[in-house]
């Protein structure tokens, strides 16, 4: 293998970084024109729908207010403003909540975060244990079940999944509590009880992402086992364990990155549907009432940030990947 | 063995049959695949004599106690209004198949003429195209299928069209790397020799030779179709007219406690639709592509 000139390597990832982060800008914004856009086209606007079964409204109020939040200016004006407040970090203000878009999103983030969060782990940390497992002993009982796993993965709906976990666990077995708020549960029965509450939610969620990681995971082991470097390693004398820890699965591990970049929308729409089935009062929650209250702002707010974070996450596994693997040539 | 023989038939429709019984013995070799087959037969039979299979319609409520568990006269139980699941789980085959068909077709015309175009230009037009591909592959696609259904409308064409149109880039890309490769063969080379117009070219000589690509990705479209439509329907954003299964999962979500069959039999519906198109779409890539890399899921 040619030995990298580390300045000149250096050089050049600085510029593909660079350039990776400019190329996200216009896409960014073009996602914020286009749910602008989706949003405006909507028939029904949210004044009308906000003071909608009210007593005693006036037209001079529905105006008055429409003139308060800029409805009454040209669609091109009002995007304009608002792509300058976006920038701003300002997404507007909810009527409904009676607080800022920003304020009320923030809120519900934690929860959905730590369901993403929750399911991720469990996802990274069977899937690879699985697919290394079922890498090193290919056709064994362990790689049948990995293939099991990773077939019904991709096809079972993870809200299914949900409701039949809750049959199952919580409703049967009495083992698990159906949901409910984890944060709650903190100050009721302590970490015990918080982790009861995400058990389910967290396997519903992960198992699409356990189905994906494990699979990559195998087929990597598999071609990286077969390599020259390992034969190499094993003729040297190197165990076993040190050559699939340290040898192979460094390598194979990188993929598993870009699956979860690729693949942050899905998890995203997954978490909004536990959340469903789970009650629980995340982003996902928040994102089906606003849609049933015409809460415009928050909706925006939400498709934004969404966009925004898929676009974010694709960005930081690209950059990750660069740095990890230096042999990735920047073109 | 070489799956050529000496005896291959030499006309045309001898050639069409020989080639048919190669692709199913490859094909049959997956058993995955051919349970996939015999799942997606056993659909299309339902969802096509759904109203004789069905003993009651789907809608109709009190035909039965409420919430009574899976008998002789109502195999799925019956839901909280005293409808007979079995009977919607059917009709449900027909909204499901119609919406994954639909609109994994629309994605692949659409996927096949953005791939087509971009691969064979190049420069510019391929920049510009492949742009439009990552802008729709960065977009949270059920979250803008969520908007524009619950917004505009929930009929079940419109809820095919939206999903058609946010998920063609995965073909367009496959089309796309297939075309760079094609456009240097020598067949192309001769057709453009011969001044055929690009359209042409496109469309009737290298098109026909990156259908398999299309087959493959569009039944694995059909699978995340089907899989998005139950979702929206979960979330109560489905065609009101009619009985899909993420509707009936959408009812069941209040009687998980007291009703399971409620919940299990036609999500286990949507779950083996779905995966027996994901079978078929590794047997069609293994059948058609023996020696190739399987069709990338993402």
């Amino acid at each position: 293998m040619p030995i990298l000139d580390p300045g000149d390597g250096r050089a050049s990832m600085w510029t593909y970084i660079v350039r990776r982060v400019l190329q996200a800008i216009p896409l960014v914004l073009l996602i914020l024109i286009i749910n602008f856009i989706i949003l405006h086209l909507a028939p029904g606007d949210p004044v009308s729908f906000y003071v909608q079964g009210g007593t005693g409204v006036t037209e001079e109020f529905v105006a008055q207010m429409r003139t308060q939040f800029g409805l009454d200016k040209p669609l091109g004006v009002q995007l304009a403003l608002f792509l300058r407040n976006a920038i701003r970090g300002d997404l507007g203000y909810s009527l409904y909540y009676q607080q800022s878009v920003i304020a009320v999103i923030g809120a519900r983030m934690s929860v959905t975060f730590l369901l993403v969060g929750c399911s991720m782990a469990f996802a990274v940390v069977v899937g690879i244990t699985l697919g290394v497992l079922s890498g090193r002993n290919p056709y064994s009982v362990i790689d049948r079940i990995n293939t099991i796993v990773a077939v019904l993965g991709y096809s079972i709906p993870v809200f299914w999944f949900g409701q039949v976990l809750i049959i199952v666990f919580a409703v049967y077995l009495k083992l698990l509590p159906t949901g409910g708020i984890p944060i709650a549960a903190i100050g009721q029965g302590g970490i015990v009880a918080w982790c009861r509450s995400l058990a389910l939610p967290t396997l519903a969620l992960g198992v699409v992402q356990l189905a994906l990681i494990a699979r990559i995971t195998r087929a990597n082991m598999l071609e990286i086992l077969g390599a020259d470097y390992i034969t190499t390693a094993r003729a040297k004398g190197v165990s076993e364990t040190t050559i699939t820890f340290k040898h192979a699965l460094r390598n194979a591990i990188l993929p598993v990155l870009t699956v979860i970049g690729v693949d942050f929308g899905a998890l995203l729409t997954g978490a909004m549907l536990t959340e469903t089935v789970f009650n629980w009062p995340g982003l996902g929650r928040m994102m089906l009432d606003s849609l049933l209250r015409r809460d415009y702002p928050v909706l925006m707010g939400l498709l934004i940030v969404m966009s925004v974070g898929v676009v974010l996450l694709n960005l930081i596994t690209d950059l990750l990947y660069a740095y990890f693997d230096p042999r990735i040539v920047y073109t | 063995m070489s799956l050529v023989h000496a005896s291959y038939p030499t006309t045309r429709i001898g050639r069409a049959a020989s080639d048919v019984r190669i692709f199913w013995r490859r094909f049959r070799k997956n058993r995955g695949a051919v349970f996939g087959l015999l799942v997606f037969t056993i659909l299309a039979l339902a969802a096509l004599f759904a109203e004789t299979i069905a003993m009651h319609s789907p809608m109709e409520p009190g035909v039965g106690p409420m919430l009574t568990s899976p008998s002789k006269s109502f195999l799925m139980g019956t839901d909280n209004l005293g409808r007979d699941i079995f009977s919607g789980v059917i009709h449900g085959a027909r909204v499901s198949l119609l919406i994954g068909l639909a609109a994994a077709a629309t994605s692949a015309v659409i996927g096949a003429i953005v791939g087509a175009i971009s691969g064979y230009s190049g420069g510019w037009v391929d920049d510009i195209l492949m742009r439009g591909c990552e802008l729709f592959q960065a977009m949270p696609r059920f979250l803008f299928a969520l908007v524009i259904v619950v917004f505009f409308q929930n009929s079940v064409w419109n809820i095919v069209i939206v999903i058609g149109i946010l998920s063609w880039p995965r073909t367009a890309r496959m089309v796309r790397a297939e075309f760079l490769r094609l456009r240097e063969m020598d067949y192309v080379l001769a057709a453009k020799a011969v001044g055929m117009t690009t359209r042409r070219i496109i469309f009737k000589q290298m098109l026909p030779n990156v259908m398999h690509i299309i087959l493959v990705t569009g039944s694995l479209e059909i699978g995340s179709a089907i899989l998005t439509e139950a979702g929206l329907s979960f979330l109560g954003a489905g065609d009101p007219n009619v009985m899909s299964w993420g509707r009936i999962l959408f009812n069941a979500q209040r009687f998980l406690r007291r009703a399971w069959w409620f919940s299990v039999f036609p999500g286990s519906a949507i779950f083996l639709t779905v995966l027996s198109f994901n079978l078929l779409g590794d047997g069609l890539n293994d059948a058609f592509n023996p020696r190739l890399k399987r069709v990338q899921r993402q």
